[in-house]
C-alpha cells in the first residue's frame, strides 16, 4: 500500500474507470471527474499527490487545470500527467507555458501507466 | 293434396262402375235404367260441385304459389342487391382506407420532419429525450400506417407490380446488413444461401421481394432467442410446363426460435391474425405482416406456407414467379451511393411547391445549411422568377396545380430568352416512388428526384451533389481504410487483457452512438465547430480505448479539419464515413459480446 492520493479527470467514462482500475491495483485512493472545474474543488478537498488529466474536456480544459496548480503554492508537490495524443508535446508546453510532469497517450495502456505513475511519484 | 284428390275420384269411380254394371245388364228394365239415370245425374251434380270446390281450392293455391314464386324472385334480387352493395363496400373501405393512409402520411411525415429539425436545435438532455421518444413512435406510426396502405392496396386490387431488373446476391446482401443489427442485438446468427442454377440477374418487383423477406426474417428475429436465421433461394419444382420467360423460385426463411402451433398454421395468414391475442400483445404490430405477406407472394405467381412445431422453430416457405434480368439494366439500377464533395458555398435555391407545411419544412431545413429559398407556389410564378432572379438549383414538386412540375421543366429547358441558364440543375420532389415514373423524370430532363416524405439527409447530399463545384464518386480506397476496423488484441493488451473490462467498455460505446451521431450532425447543421471538434476529439478518443483505429483514425482528421476553411478535407464527408464506419463497427462488435 503507497497511500497516494489521485484525482482524474476525464470525459469519456471508459477511460475514468481503466485509470482507476488500474492505480486501485497500485493501492492508491482514487478520485474521478468528467468535469474540469469539479476536478478544480476534488483538488482543493483532497489535495491529492497526482492528478491525471485529459486536456479536452468540459468546465476547464487540461492545460488551464495544469496551470492553475502549478501556479498554487499549496499544490507544489502535487504532480500532472496530461493525457494527450493529438499535440506534439514540446509545441504544447511552449504555446501554453504548461508543464506537466509526465504525458500519457490515448488509448491509455494499463501496463504503461501503472510503470509512469511509479516513475512520476519515484516510488 | 294428392291424397285428398284420389278419394274424391274414388267416390265417382264407384258410381261409375256401378252405371257400367247396370248398362251390363242386359235387357234392363226401363225404370231401373231409368232410376240409374237419376242416380248418375244427382252424383255428377254433386260431381260437378266438388270439382268446382276443387278448382276454387286449385286457384287459391296456385295464386298463393304464384305469390311465393313472385317473393323469392324479389328476395333473390334484393339478395344480390345486398351482394353488390356488400362488395361495393368493400372496395370502398379499401379505398377509404388507401386514401385515409396517403391522408395520415403527409401530416405524420411533416411531424417527423419538424421533429428531426427540432432535434438538430440547441435543447437540454431532457428534450432531446423527449424528442427522440416522439420520433420513435412517430416512426412506428408510419410503420403501421405503411401496413394499412398496403394492405387496402391489395384488397382493393389496386397494387400493380414493378419489373426491375436486379443482382439477386447483391439485394440480399445488402437485406443481411440491414437486418444484422437487430438480430446481432439478440446475438443471433443471419445467413442467406443462394442455390444451384438461381440466375444472378432477375427481374421483378424487388422491393416488394424485400418486403416480404424483411417481414418474414423481422418475425424470426422476434420470435428467437437463441440460434440463428437462414434465408435459402432455390428453384422451384412446378408442376406447370417450363417456360423460357419465367423463373419460379423458392424461398425459405427458418429460425430455431418458439415455433407455432400447428393450429394456427393455418390462421396466421389471414388478416388482424397474429397466432393468438397474447402475443399482440407482448410483440406488438398490426398482424397485417403476413396477410400482406400473402397476397404480395400470390401477387407474384406463388405460394407461402409455414412448418413449424412448438420449441422446434418455423420455417416460412414461399414461391414466386420472377423473369430472367437483364445484366446491364441491373447494374444502371445498382444504387449509386456517392457522397459529393464539401464545398460549403450557399446556394440561391428556388423552391415549386404547393403545399404550405412541405416547402415549411424544406426551407426551415435548407436555411440550417446557410442556403437561401425562394418559393413559389406553382410552375407559373417560378418561371416568373426565374427570369428576374438568378438561382444556382430548382427544387420542383411535380404534383402542383396549373401548371405542373413536367410541363414546367419543359419550359425552362426549351427556353431561348437567355434570362436564365436552361440547363439549371433541377430536381424533383415526387410521391411517386415507381419505377416507370422515375425513369420518366429522368428522361423529362430533371437531374434528379426526391421522393416524398423528403429524407433531409438525401437532400443534402442531393444538394451538394448538384450545387456548383464537381462531385467526386468516394474512393474505395480512402486513406483510413489502411487502419484496421477493430484491434481486438491491442486493445485487450492495453487493458491487462481485461476481457470483461473490454466487453464493458464496447458496451459503453455502442451505447454511446446515437448521441455521437446526433451531436455531429447537430454541431455540422449549426455550424458550430468548436462543438464538432470537441465531440470529433471525444470520439477519437472513445473509439481507440476499444482499439476502433479507423473510426478514431476519421474522427482525428475531422477534429483536425473543423473550423479549418482552407482545409481540403470535407467535415461532411468525415461525419458520413463516421456514421458508415460506425454501424459496421456495431455488427463486429455485439456477436463479440455475446461470444466471450
Amino acid at each position: 500500500m503507497y497511500n497516494k492520493k489521485v484525482v482524474v479527470v476525464d470525459d469519456d467514462q471508459k477511460v475514468l474507470i481503466t485509470i482507476e482500475k488500474t492505480l486501485r491495483q497500485i493501492g492508491f485512493e482514487v478520485f474521478t471527474t468528467g468535469d474540469g472545474k469539479k476536478a478544480l474543488e476534488l483538488i482543493e478537498r483532497e489535495i491529492p499527490d497526482l492528478v491525471i488529466s485529459d486536456i479536452l474536456q468540459p468546465g476547464m480544459d487540461g492545460i488551464l487545470l495544469c496551470q492553475e496548480i502549478k501556479k498554487t503554492p499549496a499544490y507544489n508537490h502535487i504532480k500532472i500527467i496530461l493525457i494527450t495524443g493529438v499535440f506534439n508535446r514540446s509545441n504544447m508546453t511552449r504555446i501554453t507555458g504548461c508543464t506537466p510532469d509526465a504525458f500519457i497517450e490515448k488509448p491509455i495502456d494499463m501496463p504503461q501507466l501503472a510503470t509512469l505513475i511509479q516513475q512520476t511519484l519515484k516510488i | 293434396m294428392a291424397d285428398q284428390k284420389s278419394n274424391v275420384f274414388d267416390y265417382e269411380k264407384k258410381i261409375l262402375e256401378k252405371a257400367e254394371n247396370a248398362l251390363k245388364k242386359d235387357p234392363m228394365p226401363e225404370d231401373e235404367l231409368l232410376n240409374h239415370y237419376k242416380e248418375l245425374v244427382c252424383e255428377y251434380k254433386k260431381l260437378l260441385n266438388k270439382t268446382q270446390k276443387i278448382t276454387v281450392v286449385g286457384d287459391s293455391n296456385q295464386k298463393k304459389l304464384f305469390t311465393a314464386c313472385d317473393k323469392i324472385e324479389s328476395q333473390n334480387l334484393q339478395l344480390n342487391q345486398a351482394v353488390k352493395e356488400a362488395e361495393e363496400a368493400r372496395f370502398a373501405k379499401s379505398e377509404f382506407f388507401a386514401r385515409m393512409s396517403h391522408e395520415l402520411r403527409n401530416p405524420m411525415n411533416v411531424i417527423l420532419g419538424m421533429t428531426e429539425l427540432a432535434l438538430i436545435t440547441a435543447i437540454d438532455k431532457e428534450q432531446r429525450d423527449y424528442l427522440e421518444t416522439l420520433k420513435h413512435s412517430g416512426q412506428r406510426l408510419l410503420h403501421i400506417i405503411n401496413d394499412i396502405l398496403d394492405f387496402s392496396k391489395l384488397d382493393a386490387h389496386q397494387l400493380t407490380l414493378e419489373r426491375i431488373d436486379f443482382f439477386l446476391r447483391d439485394r440480399l446482401h445488402s437485406l443481411i446488413k440491414m437486418m444484422t443489427v437487430s438480430a446481432a442485438h439478440k446475438g443471433l446468427a443471419l445467413n442467406f444461401r443462394i442455390g444451384k442454377g438461381v440466375p444472378q440477374v432477375l427481374k421483378g418487383d424487388y422491393p416488394r421481394l424485400e418486403q416480404i423477406l424483411v417481414n418474414l426474417v423481422g418475425n424470426a428475429i422476434k420470435f428467437t432467442n437463441r440460434g440463428g436465421i437462414t434465408i435459402d433461394v432455390s428453384l422451384a419444382n412446378v408442376a406447370e410446363e417450363k417456360r423460357e420467360d419465367r423463373i419460379p423460385l423458392l424461398f425459405s426463411v427458418r429460425d430455431t426460435g418458439m415455433g407455432i402451433p400447428v393450429n394456427y398454421h393455418e390462421t396466421i395468414f389471414n388478416s388482424f391474425n397474429q397466432g393468438n391475442v397474447s402475443i399482440t400483445r407482448k410483440h406488438g404490430g398490426t398482424g397485417l405482416g403476413l396477410a400482406i405477406c400473402k397476397q404480395l407472394v400470390e401477387l407474384m405467381g406463388g405460394q407461402i406456407y409455414v412448418d413449424s412445431k412448438p420449441g422446434k422453430g418455423s420455417s416460412f416457405f414461399f414461391t414466386v414467379q420472377l423473369e430472367p434480368g437483364n445484366y446491364s439494366r441491373a447494374k444502371s439500377n445498382k444504387q449509386q451511393n456517392y457522397i459529393p464533395r464539401f464545398h460549403g458555398k450557399p446556394l440561391r435555391i428556388f423552391l415549386a411547391e404547393d403545399s404550405a407545411i412541405n416547402a415549411k419544412l424544406i426551407i426551415i431545413f435548407l436555411k440550417k445549411l446557410n442556403h437561401r429559398v425562394f418559393h413559389d407556389y406553382n410552375g407559373k410564378d417560378l418561371l416568373r422568377r426565374l427570369k428576374k432572379q438568378q438561382a444556382d438549383l430548382i427544387l420542383m414538386d411535380i404534383e402542383m396545380p396549373g401548371l405542373d412540375g413536367f410541363e414546367t421543366l419543359r419550359l425552362i429547358r426549351e427556353d431561348v430568352s437567355g434570362a436564365f441558364d436552361s440547363n439549371i440543375p433541377v430536381i424533383a420532389l415526387t410521391a411517386h416512388t415507381q419505377q416507370d415514373f422515375k425513369d420518366k423524370i429522368f428522361k423529362c430532363g430533371f437531374n434528379d428526384y426526391i421522393p416524398k416524405p423528403i429524407d433531409l439527409y438525401r437532400l443534402s447530399r442531393i444538394l451538394l451533389f448538384h450545387g456548383p463545384g464537381k462531385p467526386v464518386q468516394p474512393s474505395g480506397n480512402a486513406p483510413w481504410n489502411v487502419k484496421k476496423r477493430l484491434n481486438i488484441q491491442e486493445a485487450l493488451k492495453r487493458l491487462n487483457d481485461d476481457i470483461e473490462l473490454f466487453q464493458k467498455f464496447c458496451r459503453m460505446f455502442i451505447d454511446e452512438i446515437p448521441e455521437i451521431n446526433h451531436k455531429l450532425d447537430k454541431a455540422f447543421l449549426t455550424k458550430n465547430f468548436d462543438d464538432l471538434k470537441n465531440c470529433a476529439h471525444y470520439l477519437k478518443g472513445s473509439a481507440a480505448t476499444i482499439g476502433a483505429d479507423r473510426v478514431s483514425h476519421i474522427s482525428y482528421r475531422l477534429e483536425q479539419v473543423s473550423g479549418d476553411s482552407d482545409s481540403p478535407e470535407n467535415p461532411l464527408e468525415l461525419i458520413h464515413a463516421i456514421r458508415q464506419e460506425m454501424e459496421k463497427l456495431k455488427t463486429l462488435i455485439l456477436p463479440i459480446l455475446k461470444k466471450i
